[in-house]
């Protein structure tokens, strides 16, 4: 499967051409908020998210469905929309479930890879209508690497940072600060067995270390402990 | 060999550190994916299946001998130190381990020989130092008795004599009573496989040469267990899984409010409302409080007792790790935390996910209050389930009031929104008045350059929080006083930052532009620290006076290292 995506990715990344995807549009706020009344309906009912200019949420839709599966009209709504939902890549489903028709929760992907953050959940009525839409979509510029560290050069990079026991495989994804992205290796690192597991993004391009997270919840350790090297700088 | 603990709310971080004299980053959170869809039954509240009041028939015919009967605390051993004999659901005989279709419970053996050990080296170039550590391993132990029950199982008198039975049974009862809430009631079949479940966890440390717990449970995805090459000792743990360790003196899975908070973290999803990110305030990083609420939330609606934690997180007393005392203030601490508390945002935010979500559990228990446990279950769930990795209170504050609307009509959106407004979540502000930092001994944290990555700032980062003021008539120099150090423990270190200020109660706002570097901010005056002093001098020039009234001051931190502000004071002059 991942490999597939990678593929798919890379050939898109190909054809695009460019290192930069997603400039953000010039039009204004009040102007995308007419195109989404003129689109989805005049009593759609509009938060949105101030700095990506994006909706973070749409309430009182009705827009109907095409598609075999909850999932499948879920994504079709998003990709049909993604000018108006701020949708650079793709979508891909990660969750449906029926409660009063179905609730879809989608994952954004750039070229291919999962970006890190970003989902966007579709409400559909019993008619396969949706209803509402919650949203992290936003603009998004992803610079294509000139060159990429293997898996096991951003497992080294993590070791040689952090004072860990063991790293696990790594996995690509895209990193995304606003609208700044990085593809990354997500390793999995441990601490201590049990009580100190973490997540390390390695940007792909440069092997820096783009950020840290415990994984999963309530962990005991919260920050992963740095060698010597690393606290004198 | 000597059996240690650590105390709460002093993490490992802290208590390793007179090991590893090492820093530490600040961490941020991170979302993880998955391309598996699931899908739950459908469940449409109905006047039928959603009735008017709680009321429960107990059936009160004697059980036949041959079930799967046992004896468990039906919340934890304070709050009801009665042991209450139960029926273990969803397991075949005949019995044996505590494994069935929804859970696979095992306790953790500390035994020398059959851990794996690990070696964790600080420092590097061959100048470091090493220390071993085993982990305990994971075993099936509750096991019936001549009665082909599990009833002779008991709580451990003691500590030492813990042997993970008694602990395995309290798990699987309320992994199963808090599986059928979520399925029967609203047909969520996320978890109908066996979750993995591992009590008694401790670690083997040689510096010490003894066994240490940890006052915590914890809810781990498969993604962070399932790819590590040695296996260590989670080899044989093969999904998603809850933790669950201790101290000297309590056993964190003998609280089934801390068992039911793992289990819903579990239901949440390793994908949903994990991820930090940046808006017009700074770094937001509410959606892992929110987390937080949802799993305290359901584990007080479960056990209908609106405190978590009151046997296992009161009454704790600070301890060493290896020797090395890891608190100052070694008075007995209470950490539960209480739904029914005063908490209102802004004020009593910190920035710790735990702490903060108290502010937005509160206000789910007001609708459960409201609304009874039936009708505020379904209300908060249905909402939950619409959110995503990066909702936060404002998000999910109107997604609830959504929900009440569509699930009971206008009069119950008007109850929601009036319970939402009564502790400011409809849209608030993150500007903590200046007296509030550090409040409730948690540091306001401000990230440092290293751990933002790529940064759309130009050179520094923004806190979670800001701070607010107000600014007396008259007034022509203000002087904000910060107990501030850089890295970690407060470790010393040259501080550098910025105070952008603002007048105003809304906050510095900043626009993100597109891509690194480009993010500018409406503050009205940028003052560098004086590092000296840890002050930033506000003052008018020419003689003017400051404009008086509501001030905000946003503290940007140009330095590598996370920045802590144990407490802030104003002058004015």
């Amino acid at each position: 499967m991942l490999l597939r995506t990678l593929a798919a990715g890379a050939a898109a990344l190909a054809l695009a051409g460019t290192a930069v995807a997603g400039t953000p549009s010039p039009t204004t706020l009040a102007t995308r908020e007419a195109a989404i009344h003129a689109r989805l309906g005049a009593d759609v009912a509009i938060r949105w998210d101030a700095m990506k200019t994006s909706p973070r949420s749409l309430r009182n839709l009705a827009v109907p469905t095409a598609g075999a599966t909850p999932a499948d009209r879920a994504a079709r709504f998003v990709r049909g929309e993604r000018d108006l939902l701020r949708l650079d890549g793709d979508v891909v489903a990660v969750e449906t479930r029926a409660f009063r028709g179905h609730v879809v929760r989608l994952q954004q992907t750039f070229a291919g890879v999962p970006v890190e953050g970003r989902s966007v959940v579709v409400k559909l009525d019993e008619g396969a209508r949706v209803t509402s839409v919650t949203s992290d979509l936003g603009p998004l510029s992803v610079p294509t690497p000139a060159t990429e560290i293997t898996p096991a050069e951003a497992q080294a990079a993590v070791s040689a940072r952090y004072a860990v026991a063991a790293t696990g495989t790594p996995t690509r994804v895209v990193v995304a600060n606003a609208s700044a992205g990085r593809f990354a290796w997500k390793v999995p690192a441990m601490v201590m067995p049990v009580t100190g597991l973490f997540w390390v993004w390695v940007d792909t391009e440069t092997g820096r270390v783009l950020r840290t997270a415990p994984a999963g919840s309530d962990q005991r350790l919260t920050s992963l402990p740095l060698r010597d090297a690393e606290v004198a700088r | 060999m000597k059996r240690r603990t650590l105390p709460l709310l002093v993490g490992l971080g802290l208590a390793l550190a007179p090991l590893v004299a090492a820093c530490s980053d600040g961490g941020t959170t991170g979302g993880t994916t998955t391309d598996t869809a699931t899908t739950a039954d459908t469940f449409t509240p109905s006047d039928d299946t959603l009735p008017g009041d709680d009321t429960v028939e107990v059936d009160t015919t004697p059980l036949p001998e041959d079930r799967a009967l046992a004896r468990v605390y039906e919340v934890d051993p304070v709050t009801t130190p009665e042991l209450t004999e139960v029926e273990l659901a969803h397991l075949e005989k005949p019995y044996g381990a505590l494994v069935g279709p929804y859970a696979r419970v095992r306790s953790c053996t500390l035994d020398l020989d059959r851990g794996t050990r690990s070696t964790l080296t600080f420092g590097g170039g061959g100048g470091g130092q090493s220390i071993d550590i085993v982990s305990c391993v994971p075993e099936s132990k509750a096991a019936p008795g001549g009665d082909g029950t599990y009833r002779e199982i008991g709580p451990p008198t003691s500590p030492a004599t813990d042997d993970g039975r008694f602990a395995e049974l309290m798990m699987y009862h309320h992994m199963q009573a808090i599986h059928d809430f979520y399925k029967d009631m609203y047909g969520l079949t996320d978890r109908d496989h066996p979750l993995d479940a591992v009590t008694n966890i401790e670690t083997w440390v040689s510096d010490c040469d003894s066994w240490n717990g940890v006052a915590n449970a914890a809810f781990v995805p498969h993604e962070a267990l399932n790819y590590f090459a040695t296996g260590l000792d989670l080899g044989s743990v093969s999904g998603d899984a809850i933790l669950f360790s201790g101290t000297g003196d309590k056993n964190f899975s003998l609280d089934a409010s801390v068992i039911y908070h793992e289990y819903t973290h579990a239901m949440i999803g390793a994908t949903r409302l994990t991820g930090v990110f940046l808006d017009d305030q700074g770094i937001n990083n509410l959606p892992g409080a929110l987390n937080e609420a949802y799993a305290d939330y359901f584990a007080a609606s479960t056990t209908n007792v609106p405190e978590l934690g009151v046997y296992s997180l009161n009454d704790m007393v600070t301890t060493d790790f290896c020797g090395n005392p890891v608190e100052d203030d070694t008075a007995v601490q209470n950490y539960a935390r209480d739904l029914t508390a005063a908490r209102r945002c802004p004020d009593d935010l910190v920035g710790e996910v735990h702490a903060d979500s108290e502010i937005f559990s509160a206000a789910l228990w007001d609708i459960r209050t409201e609304f009874g446990k039936l009708d505020g279950d379904t209300i908060v769930l249905y909402a939950v389930l619409q959110l995503t990795e990066e909702s936060d209170f404002t998000s999910a504050a109107a997604t609830t009031i959504q929900a009440a609307q569509e699930l009971f009509g206008g009069e119950a959106e008007k109850k929601v929104r009036d319970i939402f407004e009564a502790r400011n979540l409809v849209d608030c502000r993150r500007v903590v008045p200046v007296e509030r930092v550090g409040d409730r001994d948690i540091p306001f944290r401000v990230e440092g350059t290293r751990v933002l990555d790529p940064n759309p700032y130009p050179g520094y980062v923004p806190g979670y929080m800001q701070i607010g003021f107000t600014v007396p008539e008259g007034t022509s120099k203000v002087t904000v006083s910060l107990g501030v150090a850089a890295g970690f423990g407060g470790g010393g270190g040259t501080v550098t930052a910025n105070g952008v200020f603002k007048p105003g109660s809304d906050g510095v706002r900043y626009d993100l532009g597109f891509g690194v570097g480009t993010a500018t901010n409406d503050g009205a005056i940028t003052v560098a620290l004086d590092n000296a002093t840890k002050t930033i001098t506000l003052e008018a020039t020419g003689g003017v006076a400051l404009t008086p009234g509501p001030w905000s001051m946003a503290l940007h931190n140009t330095g590598r290292r996370t920045l802590r502000v144990t407490h802030a004071s104003v002058d004015f002059e």
